[in-house]
């Protein structure tokens, strides 16, 4: 188990080095001059190279690259051109926000969807099934935008259940933390219902016909004990992976939710980083963004190598 | 002797007709019986209608099955699962997806005395799971305790099956198939286990094997299946020795034997069990029957040979020429 966590962390690694590159590659050949950007076009050439200069940007490609990638490491991600502020300062004081809705919303998706696969499952091949099934569907296929937009009006604007927009802290009140963030989960939860439902449902039909469910019959064991000990903890293995890879996804995915629900969220900070070209920090943010998703997804390998003996064992032969 | 099992008239349907047709047959403590009889013919059909398994587009339509001496489709769900929970052990054919591939084996052989004993009599499990599989001839208990099934071999993991039916020590142990999926050293191996166990414990074992041979050393009375229907029962004398059904005939032929003629072809049943025997209003074996007359296809009724010794075939009194 060890040499499989060691390994797939030295792979991640790897990963994470050539998105780096990528990265750096791909923001260095975007159009414009970032010196004349940040002065302004009306800037005179002796200011621009001045700034040029100073930003580094006159060095050759490797050394402007080993110079960032050292100051990553270090967790100096560069001064941000529109704010003045650290990269870093400004994703830490943004994250609260991107992280609880992602924690929340990919919570949400997972505990409904567990219970409607059960139910599917249970109810497989009748009306019932189909009725989960297909409003699973329909409600994934509506684009999240429309869906921020009517539930705003009618859950925030009629009938006042939640604040209009806006983001509370946890510390001015838990209540009020969650009244700020529900809104905008449940709505990127629903976004993930239909694949995680019928992926639970998948799972759950293969663990209940598996003979070891009929053993537990035999064997009298009480109904809820084979389905909790037996049909979930198998069932549950191809869900954990979906589930990590979804909330990987969500996490760099927020955007439009943050930017209806005018939430301070990492989203935000990169449409601004974007529409404002500030290059350093929507590097800063690219980068922490892929480094979260490479994370996540080590993570979730891990936690199911550790749930599943014959995946434990199979890779660390 | 007490009786364990007791099956009478029982017949079981599904949407094309016949699965089990007036299926008769008992069991006492001590008794070994043994099914027979080609795939397709009912012999785990009647092991899943004694355990009450039957798939959900299967239903018992008529008859009764006494588990010492209460009726099991009486009684209500809770109490059928109490029943047979401590009454009945099972050791499946298949010995890779009867154990749970994510839970290690201590928990899957100790979860089904801890339902019926509490969570407070754990210890007593364990120490239970560890005198069991001492039992079946595994030595490193502990190893295999807090193995996963992945970590043992075929063999190991039908012991520990074998070891898990006899933790609640039940008055009837079923055994579909226990050597099939087995290499021919580790049959034999099960083999010697079974008649050892058998020695040791007051149990009734009823077993369904495709292993003449196996069949043989162990049973004292044995059902030869056909189509869903008992064609001859007996003691296994009686149905090694005289069997008078064509097709319990003709299975006899295929028994292996070490005095068989080595230059003659090997036996063979032409044909297959089709849809419509299972409905045949006269003998279920008469469109493969060499022996078959016009009647044959008509009617048919079971015969008493003797007190132990039954057979459901018209010719010549029960005797075919």
């Amino acid at each position: 188990m060890v040499r499989y966590a060691l390994r797939r962390i030295v792979s991640s690694l790897l990963v994470l080095f050539f998105v780096t590159l990528i990265t750096f590659i791909v923001i260095s050949v975007l159009p414009g001059d970032r010196a004349v950007l940040a002065l302004g076009i009306d800037a005179d050439a002796e200011t621009v190279e001045a700034l040029r200069e100073s930003m580094g940007l006159d060095r050759p490609f490797l050394e402007r690259y080993l110079g960032w990638l050292m100051s990553a490491l270090k967790m100096d991600l560069g001064r941000s051109e529109v704010y003045g502020e650290k990269v870093s300062s400004l994703i830490a004081s943004h994250l609260p926000v991107t992280f609880s809705l992602t924690i929340f919303s990919i919570l949400i998706a997972s505990i409904l969807s567990l219970v409607l696969g059960l139910i599917s499952e249970r109810r497989k091949g009748r009306a019932l099934d189909g009725i989960i099934r297909s409003t699973c569907i329909l409600i994934s296929a509506l684009p999240s935008f429309w869906v921020s937009l009517l539930a705003l009006v009618f859950f925030c604007g009629k009938l006042r259940w939640f604040p209009v927009n806006g983001y509370i802290s946890p510390s001015r009140g838990f209540f009020s933390f969650l009244r700020s963030i529900a809104l905008p989960s449940i709505i990127l939860a629903l976004g993930e219902l239909s694949l995680l439902t019928r992926m639970f449902r998948s799972s759950l039909i293969r663990s209940f016909s598996e003979d070891y469910m009929t053993q537990c019959e035999v064997k009298g064991l009480r109904r809820s004990r084979a389905i909790i000990h037996y049909a979930l903890r198998s069932a549950i293995i191809a869900p954990i992976t979906l589930i990590g890879n979804q909330a990987a996804k969500l996490f760099g995915g927020t955007v439009v939710v943050e930017t209806i629900f005018s939430l301070p969220g990492i989203g935000r900070l990169l449409l601004t980083a974007v529409e404002q070209h500030d290059t350093t920090l929507l590097q800063g943010i690219v980068l922490f963004i892929t480094t979260m998703v490479v994370l996540m997804n080590l993570l979730t390998d891990i936690f199911v190598a550790l749930s599943d003996p014959t995946i434990r064992k199979g890779r660390s032969e | 002797m007490s009786r364990v099992l007791e099956i009478n008239n029982l017949t079981v349907k599904d949407g094309k007709g016949y699965i089990l047709k007036d299926i008769s047959l008992s069991l006492d403590s001590n008794e070994t019986m043994a099914f027979i009889g080609e795939s397709g013919s009912g012999k785990t059909m009647t092991l899943k209608a004694i355990l009450s398994i039957l798939p959900s587009d299967v239903e018992k339509v008529e008859g009764d099955v006494l588990i010492d001496g209460t009726e099991l489709y009486n009684l209500k769900k809770d109490e059928k699962r109490i029943k047979l929970g401590t009454t009945v052990g099972f050791v499946p054919q298949n010995t890779v997806n009867y154990l749970h591939p994510l839970l290690r084996i201590k928990d899957q052989m100790t979860d089904g005395y801890i339902t019926f004993h509490g969570r407070k009599k754990k210890e007593e499990a364990l120490h239970k799971a560890r005198k069991g599989l001492e039992e079946v001839g595994i030595k490193d208990v502990e190893r295999v305790l807090s193995s996963y099934p992945s970590e043992l071999s075929g063999g190991m993991k039908q012991r520990v099956n074998i070891a898990s039916a006899l933790m609640m020590d039940p008055s009837l142990l079923i055994s579909d198939e226990p050597t099939s999926a087995l290499d021919k050293v580790v049959q034999k191996q099960v083999a010697s286990l079974y008649l050892s166990l058998l020695e040791k414990n007051k149990v009734a074992l009823l077993v369904v094997s495709h292993d003449l041979v196996f069949v043989e050393r162990i049973a004292d009375k044995i059902a030869v299946f056909y189509a869903g229907e008992i064609v001859e029962s007996g003691r296994k004398e009686e149905i090694f020795s005289s069997p008078i059904h064509p097709y319990t005939k003709a299975l006899m032929a295929l028994k292996p034997s070490m005095l068989l003629d080595k230059t003659r072809p090997l036996e063979e049943i032409k044909g297959y069990i089709s849809e419509e025997d299972r409905n045949n209003e006269g003998c279920v074996f008469s469109s493969r029957c060499p022996k078959c007359r016009k009647e044959c296809m008509e009617r048919v009724e079971e015969r008493k040979v003797s007190d132990t010794h039954r057979v459901k075939c018209i010719l010549s009194d029960g005797r075919t020429q």
